[in-house]
């Protein structure tokens, strides 16, 4: 296993707001990492600043020993929150967008995942429903062969079967020698897919553990020690 | 990577300002045919009412032309660096430089297309045309006047710099505002503006100066009535203008870089 993120005094702040407080963390490959905590807890910040779309006020973060830039970006996949493609573009376009930017973008693979939801390549991106396009980006993130996944909370706002299918969809796609990071408030749904999780709080991470040493140590559910942990 | 990112900019800046383009075109040519149609069949209330409605679609689609390549290209720059698609772009393994370089590129290819459309458009209007005919020469005779005074090599390399510069400040001056515009945080836009007046201020006080010093290096009594004086001045200012223009988009550029690469922040 190689250390694909390692972040060192990492802090970020909005203004008088700490959101990212001073963290060190380092994630192994071949782990599905769940990025968990209340709203406001940092999570959004830390993927984009591994997805170098924010730059830190203090610290470091290496992604596969690279430092957040070209090379790094190279190196990261990044699904966000909220739909980024241009919505002009016919979906066989938006492939073909991909592939020219992203070496290591599989278009064989996109292509039979579109198939596999009926989609047809000449409809534009806009045309299509919110769960549907929420689909093809997540096809489109996850046809690439990258180190580090970043999933900025894949599965909220679809019905239950588009969740299904997209965890169905990381799990069968990613690679394993990368890291999948999945920032999510739907525990329930991920935790049969998680392998680590990582609890966030005002910034700072408060546990790190597998999800069989919660469930072996703590014989709890990881909703059920969430639940415990950020009690209101 | 920059050419693929010059080529994604260009399809996309493409798409906002290309009906511009068709309504340039199809409105030259109707309102074309509305003046012969005129010329041939003498006026009436048809045809006054045709020629009306073909000059103003015209006038719209030179203003659309004129101030859409801009509006478009500034709505553009925002969306793909800090709105939605911005999510998408700035995650691409580019450097902050391609990134900007393809901005700018781009940005002159749709420049360039504005102009060039405006040109055919005023051709199709005007071409084999006797009234369009009498102010060609009329334009032509103003040129033979200003060849007198100062070589037509000369003017036409000034204005072929200039021109070329044209093309590209506007880039400099909207990939500057709105990187910066992010000092404001949530209110971005805002931010835009109150740098885009700070640039205003900072390029008037430089222009002052460059126009202080150009007076200066005339001779003020031989100015009075001096078609050569005038020639001279007129050249001095444009190099001047250029010189200043130059430093001004150097200063855009790293500042623009400067916020790509060390206070991005897309909230």
């Amino acid at each position: 296993m190689s250390v694909n993120l390692n972040t060192v005094a990492l802090t970020k702040r909005y203004g008088s707001e700490t959101a990212i407080d001073n963290l060190n963390l380092s994630l192994e490959s071949g782990q599905i990492v769940g990025l968990l905590g209340p709203n406001g807890s940092g999570k959004t910040t830390l993927i984009k600043m591994i997805s170098g779309l924010l730059t830190p006020n203090s610290g470091e973060i290496l992604v596969a020993d690279k430092k957040i830039g070209k090379e790094s970006k190279a190196l990261v996949s990044y699904l966000p929150e909220r739909c980024a493609l241009p919505d002009w573009m016919k979906i066989g376009e938006l492939v073909t967008m991909y592939k020219d930017f992203f070496n290591d973008f599989d278009e064989n693979r996109a292509y039979a995942m579109l198939k596999d939801l009926d989609l047809d390549l000449k409809k534009t991106f806009k045309a299509l429903s919110k769960g549907n396009r929420e689909k093809v980006q997540l096809i489109l993130c996850m046809s690439r062969n990258a180190k580090i996944y970043c999933l900025d909370e894949p599965i909220g706002g679809v019905d239950p079967a588009a969740r299904d299918y997209i965890l169905r969809t990381i799990l069968q796609n990613y690679c394993e020698d990368s890291t999948v990071i999945i920032s999510t408030h739907l525990i329930r749904d991920i935790e049969g897919v998680i392998d680590r999780v990582l609890f966030l709080k005002k910034g700072q991470v408060i546990l790190n553990t597998t999800v069989d040493e919660i469930r072996e140590e703590k014989k709890m559910s990881v909703d059920a020690l969430f639940r415990e942990v950020f009690a209101c | 990577m920059l050419g693929k990112l010059i080529k994604y900019d260009v399809k996309a800046l493409s798409r906002y300002i290309f009906p511009a383009f068709i309504l340039s075109l199809v409105s030259a040519i109707f309102l074309r045919i509305n003046i012969l149609l005129r010329n041939n069949v003498g006026e009436n209330i048809f045809t006054n009412v045709m020629n009306g409605l073909s000059i103003v679609l015209f006038v719209v689609s030179v203003v659309a032309i004129s101030i859409g390549a801009y509006i478009a290209y500034i709505i553009y720059f925002y969306k793909s660096t800090l709105g939605d698609q911005g999510y998408f772009y700035m995650s691409l393994p580019a450097s902050a430089d391609e990134y900007l370089v393809s901005k700018i590129l781009s940005g002159a290819v749709l420049m360039l297309s504005a102009v060039l459309v405006s040109v055919l458009s005023l051709l199709i209007l005007g071409a084999f045309n006797p009234e369009f005919n009498d102010a060609f020469k009329g334009l032509y005779e103003i040129w033979k006047e200003i060849c007198k005074v100062t070589p037509g090599g000369k003017i036409i390399a000034t204005l072929v710099i200039n021109g070329v510069f044209s093309l590209f400040s506007t880039q400099f001056v909207v990939a500057f505002c709105i990187l910066s515009g992010q000092l404001l945080g949530k209110k971005k836009i805002l931010g835009a503006f109150l740098a885009y007046l700070v640039l205003q201020a900072i390029e008037g006080f430089f222009g002052q100066i460059t126009l202080l010093a150009t007076l200066g290096t005339i001779n003020v009594d031989s100015f009075a009535y001096n078609d050569v004086a005038f020639a001279q001045l007129f050249t001095r200012l444009s190099t001047g203008g250029l010189i200043v223009g130059t430093i001004m988009m150097a200063f855009e550029y790293f500042v623009a870089r400067f916020f790509l690469t060390k206070k991005l922040n897309l909230e």
